[in-house]
């Protein structure tokens, strides 16, 4: 972490305004870091309108945005060249084979006859469909065409990988595997991945840094260490009583908050301890307990629970 | 050996160490592998089936004209005729090809990946109409490169295959504008759809109906008839030349001046071009008898109003005749001679492409990635 690294993706000030008077995003300031990065948000927050802009497909009503160094609005042909990019929908032909398939866009991106060939077996040598190159596309099922959509944004050896929801229509065991995959191109493979999804218990699995943008503005970016380092909480639902065993927490010199909408105690956990003074306090205090839940992971309420954030910028 | 030790590495992924090539060979991809689409190359066997019937049928008359040409007679069909006689090919040429090219992207919503690439919004189009326009052209042209050459093989002289090429030129224009102005309309056309047998459907109505209307303007609508009588003093005709007088050549009814009668009229009537002004019917005037000098006819010519002349251009394939025969000043004509509006044809012909050309950069150019 302590290494500086060139950002891949530099944002400033970005404002985006359709010709319909929608606000897309509003003054969105955000760096990506090598590695992979979660791109959250709900739908509509602006998550493709963001990864348009990256490819230089849009150009932002104000603000400046750089890719892999390259600034959007004069090198978008550059940037298109060296990023890959995996739509949310389906955009497969059915009447060709994967080979076929990959190895056109593989000329589209810029590779020689000879060199397309040889790198669209190898993305789908990747993408784990190898067996299955020579066949028609609309024979595949639904996880092995996100493969392919995979292994097309994979041809040609790309600085940046945007993948828009790539877990989109699969089956749990399907959502695994297409995420290990994309862990694996992010860490061995060595490319900067930014992974667009609404779900954000999914992504955070696989992300060394989470962006959460909401409305159009930025909501949160931080690495996910950080996030989980300040993290570690555990909810007290107490039936009465509240306000007593707050005081008495604090008096034992633990970090306590109140959520009052959620009437819940939030304690942090600094170590071990805690827990039994936790247990301790209830039991000193005698108070009717009706929940204590441990929140490490639940880094999503980071997100759609504004209080809760708060309470955590409190704190770091 | 130098000291330094090599290790090898599973290293799995081989990041692409390789040349890129930059947009505009990119575009040539592009280009060529749509070409190659067009004649279903790439494709199934089904797919191939259209480009090379349509291919095939105007190769006929060209494989007839080369035989015409070493027997020495008349070619079956003139090289600047084949556009306009066999236009539905090209038009069923276009149909399906066009929708192959641009219909099926559209479909699958594979535009997004070509325009997440380094090809700009006007790329892709350019690439598809060059595509068609070359595969059509190269149909077109064909024929009359055959034909050219069986009137070469069978040429005496220097002099005769220079006026060959002549004659057979304006058969280039019509294959170069025909190629141009189906290709941008029918991908117009086409990139509104991403169904194939609509857009195929479309194109097709498009040019029947326009065929029809332009029919119906210029023979029932616009046309009327303009009698005309010629009076010829031959000094002497033979017998012979009287019999034939009284037979088919100056006979009412279908036999009536067709076309040997025509030949035997202007043999013995000079300054009486019979393929000229479309006449249709020549009869003798009805105090004439064989064996006289003098010999009246009344003949018949179309006289085609500015509605027959206006109603031809509905149809594309009549704009790109009609500004052939204005350019050409061509008088072997199937259509009414364009006169005097024949640079509104061309002007027209040019329009067309650029709207069509132009609407369908338009349409790339908006057309949604998300």
């Amino acid at each position: 972490m302590s290494v500086i690294e060139q950002p891949i993706i530099e944002a400033s000030a970005l404002t985006m305004r359709y010709p319909g008077g929608v606000t897309a995003l509003t003054d969105l300031t955000l760096s990506v870091e090598p590695g992979i990065t979660g791109l959250v948000g709900a739908n509509g927050a602006g998550k493709s309108t963001l990864i348009k802009i990256l490819l230089g497909l849009l150009t932002p009503t104000s603000g400046r945005v750089s890719v892999l160094g390259l600034d959007t609005r004069e090198r978008g042909e550059e940037i298109r060249g060296r990023v890959g990019y995996m739509p949310e929908h389906d955009c497969l032909p059915t009447d060709v084979s994967a080979t076929e398939f990959v190895t056109h866009l593989g000329r589209m991106t810029g590779l020689p006859p000879t060199a397309a060939k040889e790198q669209a077996a190898e993305a789908l040598r990747h993408v784990g469909l190898h067996e299955e190159r020579y066949r028609q596309i609309g024979t595949f099922s639904t996880g092995m065409k996100q493969r392919v959509k995979l292994a097309q944004a994979l041809v040609g050896d790309p600085g940046l990988l945007l993948l828009d929801e790539p877990t989109n229509g699969l089956d749990p065991a399907g959502r695994d595997s297409m995420l290990a995959l994309i862990h694996r191109i992010g860490t061995e493979f060595g490319i900067a991945v930014v992974v667009a999804s609404h779900l954000l218990s999914e992504i955070e699995r696989i992300c060394d840094h989470l962006v959460a943008i909401e409305g159009g503005k930025l909501l949160r970016a931080a690495s996910l260490d950080s996030m989980t380092q300040a993290l570690p909480w555990l909810a007290i639902e107490v039936e009465e009583g509240i306000a007593d065993l707050q005081a008495h927490l604090e008096q034992q010199g633990l970090t306590v908050s109140l959520q009052t909408r959620l009437r819940q105690l939030f304690v942090r956990v600094d170590g071990d301890p805690v827990f039994d003074t936790v247990r301790d306090a209830i039991a000193d205090l005698d108070l009717p307990l009706t929940r204590l839940e441990h929140r490490r992971h639940h880094v999503e309420e980071l997100f759609s629970d504004q209080q809760n954030a708060e309470v955590m910028e409190a704190q770091l | 050996m130098t000291t330094q030790t090599s290790v090898i590495h599973d290293i799995g992924y081989k990041p692409y160490t390789g040349p890129r090539l930059g947009r505009r060979q990119i575009l040539r991809a592009l280009y060529v592998h749509s070409l190659r689409s067009v004649f279903g190359f790439g494709r199934g066997p089904r797919a191939k089936i259209v480009p090379f019937f349509v291919a095939l049928v105007l190769l006929l008359p060209a494989a007839l004209n080369v035989y015409a040409s070493s027997a020495g007679k008349a070619l079956v069909l003139v090289p600047d005729h084949m556009g306009y006689n066999l236009f539905l090919f090209p038009v069923l040429f276009v149909a399906v090809a066009a929708p192959e090219l641009v219909s099926r992207d559209l479909r699958h919503h594979t535009l997004p990946l070509y325009f997440a690439r380094p090809l700009r919004r006007a790329d892709y189009p350019l690439a598809k109409v060059l595509a068609l326009v070359t595969a059509l052209f190269m149909v077109e042209i064909l024929p009359v490169l055959v034909t050219f050459l069986g009137q070469v093989a069978s040429d005496k002289s220097g002099h005769q295959i220079w006026l060959d090429g002549k004659a057979d030129f304006p058969a280039v224009y019509v294959a170069v504008f025909q190629a141009v102005l189906f290709s941008t309309v029918s991908l117009l056309i086409a990139s509104t759809t991403g169904r194939r047998v609509i857009a195929t459907g479309v194109i097709a109505i498009l040019f029947l109906v326009t065929t029809a209307v332009s029919h119906v303007m210029t023979d029932v609508v616009g046309k009327t008839w303009q009698n005309h009588t010629i009076s010829c003093v031959v000094p002497t005709v033979t017998q012979a030349q009287a019999q034939a007088f009284n037979g088919p050549v100056f006979g009412s009814g279908p036999g009536g001046g067709g076309n040997g009668g025509g030949l035997a009229v202007e043999q013995l009537c000079s300054g009486f071009d019979f393929n000229n002004d479309n006449i249709n019917d020549i009869q003798l005037a009805p105090d004439a008898k064989a064996g006289y000098a003098d010999v009246t006819l009344t003949y018949q010519t179309p006289v085609y109003s500015m509605i027959a002349k206006a109603g031809a251009m509905v149809n594309p394939v009549d704009t790109v005749e009609g500004s052939r025969i204005w350019i050409f000043h061509s008088t072997d004509n199937q259509i009414p001679n364009p006169s005097p509006i024949g640079p509104l044809y061309a002007a027209e012909l040019l329009v067309l492409i650029l709207a069509a050309g132009g609407g369908l950069f338009l349409r790339y150019r908006k057309v949604s990635v998300s």
